[in-house]
């Protein structure tokens, strides 16, 4: 059982285990080091926060759907840095950046808080309206009225697990959503 | 949506996928049952495989193709984690390269100079064009299907490794049918249509294995 002073890699390999408390720690603990690694790149082409912020999202989807590609013998970290630095590169590209190449030292990324609640009601409502009707219900009733998916099943009269598959394309459409626009 | 509520919704999300090593090895399996099952059905082996053992042209054509081949599946199994180069994966395919090499210097060594470009055109340079490619296409399906469970830090350079290995596999069972067994010829031939499969592979993983 993971402990509070556990690193992010024993907290990822205690959650991709299936324990959803150390999951949620490690999220929020890596939330921190995207921020500080994606504002890096961007303080150099003079992003703001709120875009900052669109990215940070794209890459926490990105590693959740993706996490099984880490190897678990090896620290959590570099592959974190490599997951965001991939985001920042098609985030760039859809903006026209096409010469920037992100610097490759990843080592002296600092952890960044988040600055402010971001509340923002454009373009991730819009994202979250591109989802089709059960599945756009169940990601907001998660994400936004912050229920879980035991309530979610209730609220809607569905088992639990058909809940959490609706929730799993759900995040799968939106994380395709974000790659379209960055066609 | 405050990243707070997304992570909320992430950890509520437990379903983690199939890892992709193990999409890779799946569909390699499959590869290599599809294209035996082609090959036996349409070229076969050449009648005189078994009288070839001691010939060391044809097994250096093979150990060629296969080592290539597995050289290639350890790069596309590294390159489904985006912390890989594929720089790296191409180095990986370095040593199958170096045996052609070696078998290169040695068939110069050997055949008198007027020979050589006989050897080098051999006689089933249009059938290795086209068979090889041919029994690549499903392999290569395969495993841009499975790939797309990784997480490649360049697309078009996991789908080029793809192409390797898909054009490689392909060729080490065409290699049991062809009789032209100079390393000249593979170099020149084989070359030639393993490179069409990876620029193939490359334009392919653009597209699919974006993420």
């Amino acid at each position: 059982m993971p402990d509070d002073r556990s690193d992010s890699s024993t907290l990822m390999r205690a959650a991709i285990a299936g324990d959803g408390n150390a999951y949620r720690r490690v999220l929020a603990q890596l939330s921190t080091v995207v921020r500080g690694a994606v504002s890096r790149h961007f303080s150099r082409v003079g992003y703001g926060n709120e875009e900052i912020e669109d990215v940070v999202q794209e890459t926490l989807l990105a590693l959740h759907l993706k996490r099984a590609t880490w190897n678990p013998e090896q620290p959590l970290e570099p592959w974190v840095y490599a997951i965001a630095r991939n985001k920042v590169i098609d985030h760039l590209r859809r903006r026209g950046h096409r010469k920037y190449v992100p610097i490759d030292d990843v080592v002296d990324f600092l952890p960044a808080p988040a600055t402010e609640p971001v509340l923002r009601d454009g373009d991730r409502q819009v994202m979250l309206a591109t989802l089709s009707g059960r599945q756009r219900d169940i990601v907001s009733a998660i994400t936004i009225d912050g229920l879980n998916a035991r309530e979610v099943a209730s609220q809607y009269g569905m088992t639990e697990g058909a809940v959490r598959v609706a929730l799993h394309r759900g995040l799968k459409t939106l994380a395709a959503k974000f790659g379209d626009d960055a066609k | 949506m405050r990243t707070d509520d997304l992570i909320r919704a992430l950890a509520e999300d437990q379903h983690v996928g199939m890892p992709p090593r193990r999409a890779l090895l799946v569909a390699l399996v499959a590869s290599v049952a599809a294209v035996g099952l082609m090959f036996g059905a349409t070229l076969g082996p050449r009648p005189d495989l078994m009288s070839l053992a001691s010939s060391w042209r044809f097994d250096l054509k093979v150990v060629y193709v296969v080592t290539l081949t597995l050289l290639a599946v350890h790069g596309v199994m590294k390159l489904t984690n985006p912390v890989e180069r594929t720089e790296r994966a191409v180095w990986h395919l370095a040593p199958a390269l170096l045996l052609l090499f070696v078998g290169i210097a040695a068939e110069l060594w050997l055949v008198p100079a007027d020979d050589i470009g006989r050897r080098m055109i051999g006689t089933n340079a249009t059938a290795c064009l086209m068979s090889i490619p041919a029994f690549s296409v499903l392999p290569l399906g395969a495993f841009l299907y499975a790939m797309r469970e990784g997480a490649p830090a360049s697309a078009t350079g996991a789908g080029a490794i793809i192409g390797v290995l898909s054009a490689s596999l392909g060729a080490s069972f065409y290699a049991l049918h062809c009789t032209d067994d100079s390393p000249l010829f593979v170099f020149l031939w084989y070359s030639l249509a393993i490179a069409a499969v990876t620029a193939v592979g490359a334009l392919l993983g653009r597209w699919l294995l974006r993420w």
